[in-house]
């Protein structure tokens, strides 16, 4: 990728001179950016929030009041700035300029022809580029899902669950992807275990994982059945899945249940990928 | 499987985050896109008493910027053989996306959950959770960060 197609406009251009701290207001607007140092028209170096951050007052209040307010407001952009800045011409690659900022340890180029300075390129716009990049080598298709249904016998969470399980299944067909199916069941409530004779609550709770891994493997079509596997946990909800999700690695995960509920907002909140809420 | 998605981005662009996963999922059958921004309405800005710029001048400018900041997402959905539309406009975004994805037809709707911290989180209501709870079609939503990348 050639840098022209990557720089941006640098946050703007200051005199060496210039107040130290009225520079670091103008970069406070422009965290990812920097700005062009010049003197007497001529290219001095650059200036990037970190070096601005570098050079200011310490940002630890116990150190700051040990420091002569007069000595760190005296300081000007020359004090902060980068010297003999990294300057390369437009069509540069961004591997070659990345090359160079690494080397120099630098954290901004100016883009310059033989005439004037065209644009600036940070670490960060690199970095961007390279996730871009990243992201288009990714393997274009899902390969593992997870979609979590509720078995309960509301009819509205019935519907909600083979609203959600069709489309994980459709999801699964297209992609040629492996769909894990979850129910996540709750404890027994307490009542009903304080009435259970001792020692007979483990296998109440198996007979309970295993008639709903039965359910389960019901609603899996056919033709389905070598794609999909079961999964059933007992605890938390949001906790099952965010562990089942992790155990799997699924690059997505479908959930219906009630709109907005809260255990859907929690999933979404710590999913380690996408919710699709049907 | 959808083939319409409706893809709702923000100011900064942020929501840009989730459009690899929208790339991954129409992979296979293809598709349409379509790149809404929402930004919030303009506002005139009056210094003592001049009137130093009208609202429609800001939401011009505005939408150029997020214009510009689009058309570069737009062009790399395109190469990937997509079928990409998109614009920009002023309003709520709960309501304008709701109203966009119905008039445009939208098999799902694809965004980023931008979690309010603080006090905010109790005192402001979540778009991804407004649009979730009121969308009629599925919801894709995806994190700023902490979450695996596409």
């Amino acid at each position: 990728m050639r840098i022209k197609t990557l720089m941006r406009c640098s946050s703007g251009i200051v005199e060496a001179r210039e107040s130290l701290a009225a520079a670091a207001m103008r970069l406070a607007s422009d965290p990812g950016g920097c700005l062009v140092v010049m003197d007497g028209g001529r290219l001095a170096g650059v200036l990037t929030p970190a070096d601005a951050r570098a050079a200011g007052p310490s940002t630890v209040p116990c150190l700051a009041v040990h420091e002569l307010p007069a000595f760190t407001s005296g300081l000007t952009v020359a004090d902060a700035m980068r010297r003999d800045p990294v300057i390369v011409p437009p069509d540069a690659t961004s591997s070659d300029v990345a090359h160079a900022l690494r080397t120099r340890g630098h954290r901004a180029a100016v883009v310059a022809d033989s005439v004037e300075v065209m644009g600036v390129v940070t670490t960060t716009d690199l970095l961007g580029a390279l996730v871009e990049r990243l992201e288009q080598e990714t393997p274009p298709r899902l390969s593992r899902l997870l979609v979590a249904v509720s078995l309960a016998a509301s009819p509205g969470r019935r519907r909600s669950m083979h609203t959600a399980l069709d489309v994980a299944l459709d999801i699964t067909r297209r992609h040629g992807a492996m769909l894990t199916l979850l129910h996540v069941m709750r404890g027994l409530s307490r009542r009903v275990a304080e009435g259970l004779p001792a020692g007979v609550e483990a296998d109440v709770q198996r007979w309970r994982l295993a008639e709903a891994r039965a359910a389960l493997a019901r609603l899996v079509p056919r033709e389905d059945r070598s794609t999909t596997r079961v999964d059933v946990r007992a605890g938390d909800v949001v906790e099952g899945v965010l562990n089942s999700a992790a155990t799997t690695g699924a690059e997505l995960i479908v959930m219906g249940g009630r709109p907005g509920a809260a255990v859907v907002r929690e999933t979404i909140r710590r999913a380690p990928c996408p919710v699709l809420a049907t | 499987m959808f083939r319409r998605i409706l893809v709702l981005l923000d100011d900064g662009l942020v929501g840009r985050r989730i459009v690899p996963w929208v790339r991954r999922l129409l992979a296979p059958v293809g598709g349409d896109v379509h790149l809404l921004v929402v930004l919030a309405p303009g506002r005139t800005v009056i210094a003592g008493s001049r009137t130093l710029s009208y609202a429609n001048q800001s939401e011009d400018a505005a939408r150029g910027a997020a214009s510009l900041e689009l058309a570069g997402v737009a062009a790399r959905l395109r190469d990937d053989g997509f079928a990409v539309s998109s614009e920009v406009r002023f309003g709520d975004p709960r309501a304008v996306a709701l109203d966009t994805a119905q008039a445009w037809g939208a098999e799902a709707i694809a965004l980023v959950d931008v979690a309010a911290r603080g006090a905010r989180r109790w005192l402001t209501r979540n778009v991804a959770d407004d649009i979730i709870q009121k969308s009629p079609v599925p919801v894709l939503v995806g994190r700023v960060s902490g979450q695996r990348s596409a």
